[in-house]
Parts: structure tokens; sequence; C-alpha cells
């Protein structure tokens, strides 16, 4: 070796290029080696290039939208941490609402923030659990505003496998007023908020001639559509909420064939932003009327149905290798439910799996197979195409097991350490999810 | 195939195939400022590194055939894993380090990648005190400033801490 100065280089070289490798959740209890570490693991350059060399982290936990009196978020663990990281914002007398997560990134808001002027439009905040770091996004211009009647949406989009840096989409309208959407970009790395340009509402065939009371505006982005949105595919994508998306029991006429039977509320669509090209996009293909909503017999007479169906969760996510996938529940046999997908040109849902939960527990004994919850779908991206293999993730009371959806088979089982553990999502109030945890040292 | 001669700090002489010598950014630079004839001395190596470096490069060999990739130019997954099994054994931590040291001084950039992501698989699972240790670093913290570390990712190292 040299003179000490290039030794010096040498080691700090070396051990950048160790320690990029190593795991996120490994360098955070590194921190405590040495103020050098500490230094180096938390330096910003260091984050970033770990980000990008560490895109696709394992996910190791879920934290529910739930949150506990002591405003904790819930979580259940995989493993490892052990710890919950999801700590409250520094003003903890409000509730932390989680809206989204993607890639170990979380945008949430404040649920009852103190202040009069934030009440109608809570500023958005992306947190980092790991790191322990959050960023409070600057309210976009629009919300300066303070107009009574405004309709705001926002989705994150974060994808480490091409930057470090995450943009925020928001689109909003005035309510009262006006026919077209605002869209505005927050960027990382700028910090500021774009005006990005306007939207029209998307049109309404089915409204034609009707009154303007009467009018459904069935492929409007509204209320209608779910406060979380899913990052996918460069693209930012909202659904109906569960509430919304009835179905219908119809009856037509059309000369003398009369087609009876369940159908899909046309307002079912799926909005979403392409980041790359800029646009506010519709994909107005209904999903498929579930298979347990069909099975729903008809009285003889009248061939009116017995019963309507219920809707008790749906679940919207995207599977590891780009695929969104939708989940519906129903009551009349929660048991059984489709696994759909979502074309990649974003022409229409297509069943993927038929899943009988009551196979899935059978090697459980005493499990209930009624008491479950959808955590995630996740896809073995090594191996894509034919050989590819989904995992469907649950949560049941204590537990968390994954099941082979090709295979139809268990494969892994996790006990929770609290046994009686069950994050049973809240009902009709407010329509949340489990959201995926994975560690990364990505800055906010 | 012209050979180069090198020769370890405890006086070992090995004989390099000129290609394979030239991966060396160090090798290389002294071949081009003296003569090729001449041994090359390399002080700072010992004869158990050099032997593992050949091995690296005759693995490399077998393996490429093996996969049919030419590992130099594309990072292949399944090789990878296979050298990677390969290099595990019997190379203790210890002498891991010593050996990244050697190879970053020869400036072996393909295998030192390599050694580096075995370095990084061998300690995250370590705690705190093992990192220290294998890396020579200095115990700087103060208990309490330590601890307010720890208090503030007590979710990191809630559970045991895990050591191979």
């Amino acid at each position: 070796m040299s003179s000490s100065a290039e030794t010096v280089a040498n080691i700090e070289g070396l051990l950048k290029q160790i320690l990029i490798s190593v795991p996120a959740l490994s360098l955070i209890r590194f921190k405590c080696v040495s103020k050098h570490w500490l230094s180096l693991i938390s330096d910003p350059d260091f984050c970033r290039r770990h980000t990008l060399r560490n895109p696709n982290p394992k996910i190791s936990a879920f934290f529910s939208s739930q949150t506990n009196q002591d405003t904790t978020i819930n979580f259940i663990t995989l493993g490892s941490p052990s710890g919950n990281p999801f700590k409250t914002l520094a003003n903890s007398a409000s509730a932390l609402r989680i809206l989204q997560s993607c890639n170990g990134l979380f945008l949430c808001y404040v649920e009852f923030p103190g202040e009069e002027k934030e009440r109608n439009y809570p500023s958005v905040y992306v947190v980092n659990p790991t790191t322990n770091k959050f960023r409070a996004l600057s309210a976009p211009s629009l919300v300066k505003k303070e107009e009574m009647y405004m309709f705001v949406r926002y989705g994150l989009a974060f994808d480490p496998s091409k930057s470090p840096h995450y943009t925020v989409v928001c689109v909003s309208h005035d309510i009262l007023r006006g026919k077209r959407h605002s869209i505005e970009i927050y960027s990382s790395e700028t910090g500021t908020w774009v005006k990005r340009f306007k939207a029209p509402f998307f049109p309404s065939p089915s409204d034609e001639g009707r009154h303007i009371d009467t009018r459904n505006m069935p492929m409007h982005f509204d209320e209608r559509s779910r406060e979380g949105a899913v990052y996918c595919n460069g693209a930012i994508h909202w659904i109906r909420n569960g509430w919304e998306a009835s179905l219908p029991f119809c009856s037509r006429r059309n000369g003398v064939v009369e087609t009876v039977g369940f159908e899909r509320n046309e307002l079912d669509v799926l909005h979403y932003y392409d980041i790359g090209e800029e646009s506010l996009r519709l994909a107005a293909a209904t999903p498929p009327v579930p298979l347990v909503v069909k099975n729903i017999p008809l009285k003889k007479k009248h061939k009116f149905p017995t019963e309507f169906p219920r809707l008790i969760d749906r679940y919207f996510g995207e599977s590891g290798g780009g695929c969104l996938y939708l989940i519906e529940v129903f009551e009349q046999c929660k048991t059984e439910f489709e696994v759909m997908e979502m074309e990649r040109d974003y022409s229409g849902w297509f069943v993927k799996y038929h899943v009988d939960l009551s196979l899935v527990v059978a090697p459980l004994p005493g499990q209930d197979p009624n008491a479950f919850v959808v955590l995630f779908l996740s896809r073995d991206v090594e191996t894509d195409g034919e050989d590819s293999s989904t995992d469907l993730w649950l949560h049941m009371p204590g537990k968390v097991v994954s099941y082979n959806l090709r295979n139809k088979s268990f494969k892994t089982s996790v006990e929770l350490v609290n046994r009686e553990l069950f994050l049973a999502l809240d009902d009709d109030e407010y329509e949340g999810d489990n959201y995926p945890y994975m560690e990364t040292l990505a800055c906010v | 195939m012209k050979k180069i001669s090198v020769r370890t700090s405890d006086g070992q002489e090995f004989e390099l195939e000129e290609n394979l010598a030239m991966e060396s950014a160090t090798i290389k630079t002294s071949l081009d400022a003296f003569s090729r004839d001449d041994i090359i001395l390399l002080p700072n190596v010992n004869s158990w590194e050099m032997v593992k470096i050949i091995e690296f490069f005759t693995k490399v060999q077998e393996l490429e055939t093996k996969f049919g990739v030419k590992f130099m130019e594309k990072k292949e997954g399944r090789f990878l894993e296979a050298f990677q099994a390969e290099f595990d054994k019997d190379l203790s931590d210890d002498n891991l380090y010593c050996l990244l040291w050697t190879v970053d001084y020869l400036g072996i950039e393909v295998l030192l990648e390599n050694l580096c992501h075995l370095m990084a698989e061998r300690t995250k699972n370590k705690t705190v005190e093992s990192c220290r240790n294998l890396f020579g670093v200095q115990h700087d913290y103060t208990p309490e400033e330590e601890a307010e570390i720890r208090e503030d990712y007590s979710w990191a190292f809630e559970g045991p801490e895990i050591e191979e």
C-alpha cells in the first residue's frame, strides 16, 4: 500500500462496495458499528446507489390501515424484522393513514390534523419507515385555492429499478364547476409541484339524452374511486370503491331473446395516469361477473334472484412482474373467489385462477376458512413465462400462509407471535388494506 | 500463450497465462513498464491468495464451458450462484477479508465484485460487535450515543440478533 491517504480512500471504496450489497435491514443495525459507518450508511448518495442496486427487496411485513388507540399502525411480520418500523409522525396526536405502499415507500396523510385549513385537504407525506424519514409534501397549487368542493386523488410512483427518485401525482377537479381535471406532478428531485395540464372528463355514452339530474356519469373519475392508488408498470391506478361497484340484476329483452342475470355496473371502471405518456386514461371494460354471483339461484317463478350479492372485500394490487390483480370476496360464499388480472393493454379483466379456500385450509386443522384476509399476490419474477408461479398470500388468525395458485399447494406458513392476531379490515366506513412493506434505504 | 512469472511475498513463484495476468490492472501496469521476461514481484500478495486467484480463473473457464456463457462479459445468475458456492467453502471470514484486499490491490475488477458480494452475504447476519471485529473498526460511540441509535431503530434490533 502506498500513502496513507490512498489507503483510507481504498478502505472507503472497498467498504462501500461491500455494504452496497448488504440488505437494508442489516445496514440499519450497522449504523451502530461506528460513527464512520453511520455517516456512510446515512449518506444520501450511498442510499440512492443502494436503492438502485437492490430494487426488488422481498416483502417482509404488512401494515394495516387500521390504527390503534395509541395511533400506532398495526402490522404483521413475516419473521424479520420482528419490531414495527412505522412510527407516527411528529404531530402524533393525529392518526396516520396509509394511502398507498410502493416498493418500500408509503404515501400517507394525517387523518385529523389540528389546523383548520388542513382539514379539507390534508397534505400528504412520503414516508420511509426503514430509515425513519418522511417528507411532508407542500400542497399543490390547486389545493391552496380553498375551494369548498374539490375532488382530489393522490398517487405515488416509485420504481427503484429505474430511478432512486419518486413522483407523486395529484388529480383533481372542482365538483361544482369545470369540465376538466387538473393534474399536478411532484418530483422528489426538485421538491416542487409542476402543473401538468388539464384532462377532459371521460364521456358517458349511456347518459346521452338524459336529464342532467338523472345522469349516471359512469366513466367519471370522482369520489366513487378509491383513495388509495396502485402503481404498476409506469402508471398509477385507481379502481372504484367496493360499495359503489354493485352488481345489478338485469332483465333484458332483445326481440325474442330474454337475458336475465347479474351484470357489472358500468361505472366499475379503472382510471389510470400514465406517467411516461403524461395522460389520464380510462380502462372501461368492467370485470367479469364472478362465479359465486352467477351461481345465485333464481326463483322458479318470476326469474328473480333468491338473494343479492353482498361484496365483502375487494383486493386490488400489483403482483410482482407488473400485473394488476383484482380479487373480490362475496358473502354468499367467502371461500370461493376468482383472481382476475388486467390485460397489459388494459382491454379488460380476465379470470386467471379460481380459488377454493376450503381446499387451502384442509391441511390446517381447526382453521376456519371464512376468517381470512388477502395480503398479496406475488409472482416469481425469475421464472416468468410458462413456468411462472403465482403465490397467494393470506392472513388468518395468528398466521400468514402462502398458497401456490398453479399447483394448488401450500408453500409456507408463518406463525405470528401473537396467536390471536387477526387484522381483518374495517368494513364499510373506510376501505382499507394491508399494505406490503419491504426494507429500503430510499431517500425521501 | 506467453506466461508471466510472479513472485509472492513469501518467495513462491507462479506462472500465469498472459491473458489472465492482464486481468489484474496492477500486473498490467508493471508489464507495460518493464520487460515481460522479468519476474513481477508482488510483495502484498500471499501465496495462498495467489492460489485462490488462479483457482478463480480456472473455475471461470470451467463454468464458462459448462454454461456456455462469457463470464467476463455478462453477469449470469446461475453461473454466479455456482461460483459463489465454490468460493464460499474453505474461506474463513478473515481470509475472505484478506483476499478482498489483495484482489483490490491487484485490481481484478470482476473477481473483486464477486468477493464483495460474498462478503456482503457473510456480513448481513452478523451482530454489530462481530462487524467491528471483522472489519477492524474502532468502537467510537459513547454508551449513550449507541443507546440512542438502538432506540431510534429499536424495531430492527428486536428479536435475536442473528450470528452466523
